[in-house]
């Protein structure tokens, strides 16, 4: 580490004399006394130099606590309650530092401040908005044979005095001495009040709020006092009713319980089939009926699937297609899946519907269903949809244009965009078609022959220019000039039998 | 519903206020506590009262005095000391004051001597009892305003206070103190009259349930003042003499009541015991059956020296607060109903939709719930009463807060910003009179 630190000083230039550190500390002098005889070296050891258990104490006074600032002094302000109308002042203490925001000067008024303008409990000042209604109203509206004028402001005031708390205006209730239950005290008060609002504003031309309202107040008694007496009976149950309860409860949560696991295990039962994940609701098996056909059809194909092994027992030979397991019981083979819609086969699974044949499906083997399940399609509608038999298909995509079979002689390939730009024919087809591409070979071949026919008339010709000026010139050359009429016949027959 | 107008800066009545909004503001207020057992007073905004003084007083009867037709003696000092002719006598009776001159005096004591303040220059908030008749109100209105000469005061019944210091609006309060157990239900802080019920079966019932047992036994029931010293024994056949002070004069038999209540309060605290289970309880406990499990026995030393185990008679006395009859002195007059079905009187006095909830809230204050065990022979009780809706007993842990838990309450209610608007004030009191109370403090 040194030799590093050294070679860092040599890179920079520094002395290294020079900038030599502080001395390395002194080795404290270790005073290796001698181990007094009888005791072992371990626990000799542990007596050694260690340092002490004990914490030094010096001894001196707690540092100053350092504040921050001034402490804020506290003074007592009277104030004043607004919600209060005798102007009754009582004091509170109030940190001087929120006095001073206020502009006021308290060590010059001598504890004379002014009242703060709003009291921050006022807030809490809270009153119920109660009904009130006109003397007028009441003859209109509010005259009831049991209640007299005066028992209904007595309620009146009642309520606005307990904020709307019917069980202390119900026990506060005491009017000459009349019985009154609860239920009474709250259908006087909300018919008060639907009579007075709907003299006010009739009900058709109310706002939705009020509208809100005049229907919540409406108040039925009769039920009211049934629901309590079925509190009641709720409440003082007898211990076995409630034990009975409790075994009650106890099932249907066990039944639950036993919901849930069955919708589990039928999710598991889906995907373990590779079903085609549906995209409708499950709503139609959320009921013990739907669970019970769902059930059914469960069943169902679980007796299909055995059923089907009967037909084609093992060490029979079986058709390729057979060995493949069945999918699902309503998809019954890919053949039939890609005939048919997926969705549809989806739909279906688990109705009656396609059960039966779902069922037929898996009994009878499997080829002669796919032949009955194909349309059989006459020649037109073969060329309608354009359906093509092939003795092999070539693998991977290719274009049609790109294998068709034109002729490979390089005096077509030279040739032929002239000839084709003057038939007015395009280079690359725009709509290559089995049909247009045939027809295009066709006419390519036919091309070919026709330049290759012309080639060898050329040649003719020239042959014949040859021979005439060979006889103009002697006759010993005739021989030879046969053998080459007899060439040029073969070569222009060539093409014919190709065509 | 008609639209009064809002006023400015008032929250609007659907408006929850905020969660952690800080409701405190301290006017320098006092409460004041007054029970038959003991009366306590203190600054409000505080967790306990600053003093507990003995509702007991000592009276030196002489026809000369006009006021008090005697010298009066008040305060834990006084009256605990040996005084010739001193006879000891209570205000209260039931909670409710009966001795006006001698209470307002214990309140004055109470606030100027032992508090040191100046009543003039505090609110006061007093608490009483639910059954408090009109016309006893209206005199503490009277006192407080002409006597005391307070800025504002207001009246609070205790109930309320208990559910307040238990941090319950909405609770059935089931106060044990020493003169009378109630059981209070209260809504929103608003006690239901009708479902309000009381029994003496409380602290005072068990101490003379305990002396009639005590005396039975032969035990002598000479009070720790009286004597000398003590030499301990077991067999009261051989008991040795007792070493009785001589004071020169006999002590009023009613200051000697009084010093042996002191012991027989020791005795409650250490031995007595709830029997947890009402039905389990033997019917005769000087003929227990063989099959017989019993709890184990606790010893107690008398102030004369004489130490014995106590059995199942220790668990006798408090079992007379659930089942009257069996109190070893026979009780005068219609049985009283036992704890447990006073509360469900109660319960079936309330409207249904509040009973469940009631049932959820029973809070037990009080001094005489810290017997051990109480709570749950209660809720024993209760939960066989009631075995549908939930039962839940909530009581203080702390022994302060389940003594004091009505000054408690009080203390909050009068230190708390919102409460400010409540005082009556000595300028609506010179208005209306003493009948204000009845206007304002429902």
């Amino acid at each position: 580490m040194s030799g590093t630190v050294t070679d860092v000083r040599d890179v920079l230039g520094i002395d290294p004399g020079a900038l030599e550190p502080r001395q390395p500390p002194l080795k404290k002098q270790r005073t290796v006394e001698k181990r007094p005889d009888g005791i072992t070296r371990e626990l000799y050891a542990l007596l050694g130099e260690n340092a002490p258990p004990v914490a030094v104490v010096e001894h001196r006074f707690k540092d100053k606590p350092k504040f921050l600032g001034s402490v804020a002094p506290w003074r007592e302000q009277t104030f004043k309650n607004p919600a209060r109308k005798d102007g009754l002042e009582l004091k509170h203490w109030v940190r001087q530092s929120s006095l001073q925001e206020g502009g006021m000067d308290v060590d010059q008024e001598g504890g004379q401040q002014p009242l703060p303008l709003d009291y921050q409990f006022a807030k809490f000042n809270i009153k119920v908005n109660i009904l009130e209604y006109s003397d007028a109203e009441y003859d209109a509206v509010l005259k009831d044979d049991d209640w007299s004028r005066q028992e209904t402001d007595y309620l009146f005031t009642l309520i606005k005095d307990y904020d709307l708390r019917w069980v202390v205006i119900a026990d506060r209730y005491e009017f000459e001495g009349k019985d009154r239950t609860m239920e009474d005290l709250k259908a006087r008060y909300y018919s008060v009040c639907r009579n007075v609002m709907e003299m006010r504003t009739p009900v058709t031309m109310m706002s939705a709020e009020e509208g809100a309202l005049y229907s919540a107040m409406h108040y039925n008694k009769e039920q009211e006092v049934e629901r309590k007496r079925i509190v009641h009976m709720q409440l003082y149950r007898t211990p076995a009713e409630v034990e009975h309860e409790q075994h009650l409860i106890a099932e249907l949560r066990r039944i639950h319980d036993s919901h849930q696991q069955l919708l589990e295990e039928r999710e598991e039962l889906f995907n373990r089939l590779d079903y085609p994940q549906s995209t409708g609701s499950i709503a139609a098996y959320q009921g013990s009926q739907g669970l019970a056909t769902l059930a059914q059809n469960i069943l169902n194909s679980d007796r299909n699937k055995k059923r089907k092994s009967i037909v084609a027992p093992p060490g029979q030979p079986v058709e390729k297609e057979d060995i493949k397991p069945p999918p699902a019981p309503a998809a019954a083979s890919p053949a039939v899946s890609r005939q048919g819609s997926i969705a549809e086969s989806a739909r279906a699974h688990g109705h009656q519907r396609n059960e039966s044949t779902a069922s037929a499906s898996a009994a009878t083997p499997l080829k002669d269903k796919n032949k009955s399940n194909i349309k059989q399609l006459s020649k037109a509608e073969e060329v309608q949809y354009n359906l093509t038999h092939h003795e092999k298909l070539q693998p991977g995509v290719f274009f049609r244009t790109m294998k068709m079979n034109l002729p490979k002689a390089n005096s077509f390939i030279n040739k032929s965009p002239a000839i084709m730009a003057e038939l007015n024919i395009p280079q690359i087809l725009s709509m290559p078609t089995s049909k247009t591409c045939a027809k295009y070979e066709v006419l390519a071949k036919e091309i070919a022959a026709l330049m290759d026919i012309r080639k060898q008339l050329e040649k003719v010709e020239q042959e014949t220019r040859i021979f005439k000026a060979q006889e103009a010139m002697g006759g010993d050359r005739s021989k030879r000039s046969a053998s080459v009429l007899s060439d040029v016949s073969r070569s222009s027959k060539r093409p014919k039998k190709e065509k | 519903m008609a639209s009064t107008p809002q006023m400015s800066g008032v929250l609007p009545p659907t408006t929850k206020p905020a969660e952690l909004e800080y409701g405190g503001d301290e006017v320098s207020a006092l409460v004041l506590d007054p029970g038959t057992g003991t009366t306590r007073c203190g600054f409000a905004g505080e967790d306990t009262p600053k003093t507990c003084v003995p509702t007991y007083y000592g009276i030196i009867p002489d026809p000369e005095e006009q006021k008090y037709f005697g010298k009066l003696k008040i305060g834990e000092n006084p009256i605990n000391s040996v005084v010739d002719g001193m006879e000891i006598r209570n205000p209260m009776h039931e909670g409710i004051v009966e001795n006006w001159e001698v209470a307002t005096e214990i309140w004055r004591h109470c606030i100027e001597y032992r508090l040191s303040s100046r009543i003039e220059e505090h609110p006061l908030l007093v608490t009483e009892p639910i059954w408090n008749p009109l016309k006893k109100r209206e005199k503490t209105t009277e006192i407080v305003f002409e006597d005391f000469n307070a800025p504002a005061y207001f009246l609070v019944k205790s109930a309320v206070c208990e559910s307040f210091a238990n941090s319950k609006p909405s609770a059935l309060v089931v106060d044990m103190g020493h003169a009378y157990t109630s059981v209070t239900p209260i809504i929103d802080g608003l006690p239901l009259r009708k479902g309000s019920e009381r029994t003496p079966l409380a602290g005072q019932h068990l101490t003379n349930q305990l002396r009639h047992q005590f005396t039975e036994l032969g035990i002598r029931m000479a009070p720790w003042l009286t004597l000398k010293g003590k030499t301990p024994y077991t067999d009261l056949a051989t008991a040795p003499a007792l070493r009785t002070k001589d004071f020169g004069f006999q002590p009023h038999q009613s200051f000697l009541d009084l010093q042996q209540d002191r012991f027989i309060h020791e005795f409650k605290e250490c031995v007595s015991e709830t029997w947890p289970e009402a039905k389990t309880f033997p019917a005769d406990i000087n003929n227990l059956p063989d099959n017989f499990r019993g709890i184990a026995d606790k010893a107690f030393e008398f102030p004369d020296g004489y130490q014995r185990r106590f059995g199942v008679d220790r668990f006798l006395a408090p079992e007379s607060l659930f089942n009257p009859s069996v109190s070893p002195k026979a009780l005068t007059g219609d049985l009283p109903k036992g704890i447990a079905e006073m509360i469900k009187d109660s319960i079936d006095h309330l409207d249904a939709d509040i009973r469940a909830n009631m049932l959820n809230n029973i809070v037990v204050v009080g001094g005489t719930s810290l017997l051990y065990r109480i709570n749950e022979r209660l809720n024993h009780e209760l939960m066989t009463m009631f075995p549908g809706p939930r039962v839940k007993i909530h009581s203080p842990g702390q022994i302060p807060e389940r003594k004091y838990s009505a000054w408690l309450g009080g203390s909050i209610l009068a230190s708390c910003g919102a409460f400010h608007q409540l005082w009556i004030s000595k300028q609506e009191y010179d208005e209306v009179g003493a009948n204000i109370i009845e206007r304002r403090a429902k």
